[in-house]
């Protein structure tokens, strides 16, 4: 069962003469637990269709399910719910919030939900990403391979289906590249969820289980399965 | 951390120094409003207690009415204090000027004539003497004081107490013989006249009850007259001079709450725009709009709690330092204001304007809700300016 579905995306930015054409026509699924990079030069379109899929953005026409729900049909506010408890996000940036320290940061997306973090998946996920020792610390405290390390257990907490990464590694030196990676496969596999993730990096997406190639907004390539 | 409006407490910690210039600016603008607030409600109530110490704590008094008219009068359910209030004419006693007036005791004490001594008088030949009198003439309570009235009968009274002197005495260099209604009535007509006075209750429309009593028992506008100072300070005058002020205070007022609401709403927005990436991010996260909202709202709260007291307090300081320097520079021409006093409307304007204005421009559609107590202020200053022109 896919637990993606891209339906004839289209997005243009502007209009007459400005328009700018960033996605056309782009279809493809995903199906349940694949780990997908996405892959193309820079101004292709990946981030953009990355934000559609994640409702970050919205498609000028086309649409997307997940898990069988039409994104783009809910309102606002059940959709940045729906977000909340079935995508987790993972930046170039890291994009953590400077004032609260590893743990805070990790459970921020439950609080959000009002609930209260499981504090026994909050130790386990420290544990996975070796930040066992570093959970009172602030992001300004961490190198960039530990700020990267948080920003996917903020991603894992929620338990969500699906985890977008949006050039995960960019800021990262080759080792942290690696670990950040085999800590995304293994999240994958322990927790069977779906990852779409951009990357630059060529022998980075070939420990893909397909990559996809997006040309001058157009996806190209629907990927093989790797070998 | 329990919730995620926890986040506000920790941004606080971090960004002390940020936040202060917000709280800052909250806290001046709450100052402006509660001292400018609180000055014109001291100046208010010493101009009142003046206004009452010279001229007494009555609203209307009515002449050339009956008796019944009133005993009707004084039945109303909206009166607090009436009285007959007789002068008789003017005499002398032993070459000083002697005023003889007569009211019941409730309507003395609303004139300043208190008892200190002694009893008030209740029947016809008993009397009131000033203190001042008592000493300057040798008398005391008890003893029995003639007076020659201008019909040429010299007539006795029984001194039954005294009062503490009024500035009206002192001012004029008379002392005051008070009798009681029945003591001025005893003397010949042509020798006094009689006014009815009349303290209306708090809170009552007193133009209004006037116009009800002048059309219930027919009295024409020459039998009605106004304490036209007193009213003014309660804003219940309908006198050109008074309105005139009115217009002048209440427009000042309007601008001082305006520059207070600009000075909040305007840090608190540009502490909201400056994190437009911050927002983006919770969002990003999962918060939906009424989380960010409400994240916003927290934030505003915190700031009412740090700098809306320090506001009042410091508002209520600049407004003793003020009362303190006007009433040392300014001894003829103000009566002397209050000092010490705290000002609760002025207190209740700092804290209602600066936590409305912060709420508001916390919330979602700020700058429409701000636009909106713009508009607020603009109609009622011009509805302000209308009606007391029309009045005019």
């Amino acid at each position: 069962m896919n637990l993606l579905d891209v339906n004839a995306i289209c997005k243009t930015y502007g209009n007459g003469e400005t328009a700018v054409k960033v996605l056309k026509d782009v279809s493809f699924s995903v199906p349940k637990g694949e780990f997908v990079a996405v892959v193309g030069e820079s101004g292709s379109g990946k981030s953009t269709l990355l934000n559609m899929i994640g409702a970050l953005d919205t498609p000028t026409s086309g649409n997307v399910l997940i898990d069988g729900n039409e994104i783009f049909c809910m309102n606002d506010e059940k959709l940045t719910i729906f977000r909340r408890r079935n995508i987790g996000f993972i930046f170039q940036a890291y994009n953590l919030i400077p004032e609260l320290n590893v743990e805070q940061n990790i459970s921020f997306p439950v609080l959000l939900d009002y609930k209260k973090p499981d504090k026994a998946y909050v130790e386990e996920i420290l544990t996975v990403l070796s930040l066992q020792d570093r959970c009172g610390h602030l992001p300004r405290q961490l190198s960039g391979g530990q700020q990267q390390r948080v920003a996917i257990g903020r991603a894992l907490i929620t338990r969500p289906m699906l985890i977008l990464a949006d050039e995960p590694t960019g800021n990262l030196d080759s080792q942290n590249s690696n670990e950040v990676i085999s800590l995304l496969k293994t999240a994958s596999k322990r927790y069977q969820q779906t990852i779409i993730m951009i990357t630059h990096n060529r022998s980075i997406a070939s420990t893909a289980d397909r990559v996809l190639q997006v040309s001058d907004g157009v996806l190209t390539d629907l990927g093989g399965y790797a070998v | 951390m329990n919730s995620y409006l926890g986040l506000v407490l920790e941004y606080a910690k971090v960004h002390k120094k940020k936040n202060r210039l917000t709280v800052v600016c909250i806290a001046l603008s709450v100052m402006l409003i509660t001292a400018i607030f609180g000055m014109a409600d001291m100046s208010l109530k010493s101009q009142t207690e003046e206004a009452i110490r010279r001229y007494g704590n009555w609203h209307v008094i009515f002449s050339d009415i009956s008796d019944s008219t009133a005993g009707e009068i004084a039945g109303r359910g909206d009166i607090n204090v009436s009285s007959w209030l007789g002068m008789a004419d003017e005499t002398t006693y032993q070459g000083k000027e002697l005023v003889v007036q007569s009211c019941n005791e409730k309507l003395a004490g609303q004139m300043n004539m208190v008892v200190s001594d002694g009893h008030y008088p209740a029947t016809a030949n008993e009397a009131l003497f000033d203190r001042q009198g008592l000493e300057q003439f040798g008398l005391s309570i008890s003893d029995v004081i003639e007076v020659a009235f201008s019909d040429g009968q010299v007539r006795h009274y029984t001194i039954t107490g005294t009062f503490r002197d009024y500035s009206t005495l002192k001012g004029s260099d008379a002392h005051g013989l008070q009798l009681s209604t029945e003591g001025m009535r005893a003397l010949p007509a042509d020798l006094y006249r009689e006014y009815y006075y009349v303290k209306f209750n708090h809170s009552v429309n007193i133009n209004g009850a006037i116009a009800d009593i002048q059309a219930e028992h027919s009295l024409s506008g020459e039998q009605v007259s106004t304490n036209v100072m007193l009213l003014g300070l309660m804003g219940q005058s309908t006198d050109t001079t008074m309105l005139e002020i009115y217009l002048t205070t209440g427009i000042l007022l309007i601008l001082v709450a305006m520059a207070g609401t600009f000075m909040i709403a305007s840090s608190l927005n540009m502490s909201v725009l400056e994190r437009a990436q911050f927002f983006g991010l919770l969002r990003c996260l999962g918060a939906t709009k009424k989380q960010v909202t409400r994240y916003i709202r927290r934030e505003g709260l915190l700031y009412c709690v740090k700098a809306i007291p320090f506001g009042l307090l410091a508002g209520s300081i600049v407004q003793w330092v003020a009362m303190f320097v006007l009433n040392k520079l300014n001894t003829q021409y103000l009566p002397v204001m209050p000092s010490y006093q705290i000002s609760w409307l002025g207190v209740a304007a700092g804290a209602v304007i600066g936590v409305l204005v912060v709420m508001i421009a916390s919330g979602s559609n700020s700058t429409r809700y701000i636009f909106c107590i713009y508009k607020i202020y603009f109609i009622f200053a011009i509805n302000f300016v209308i009606i007391i022109r029309t009045v005019i």
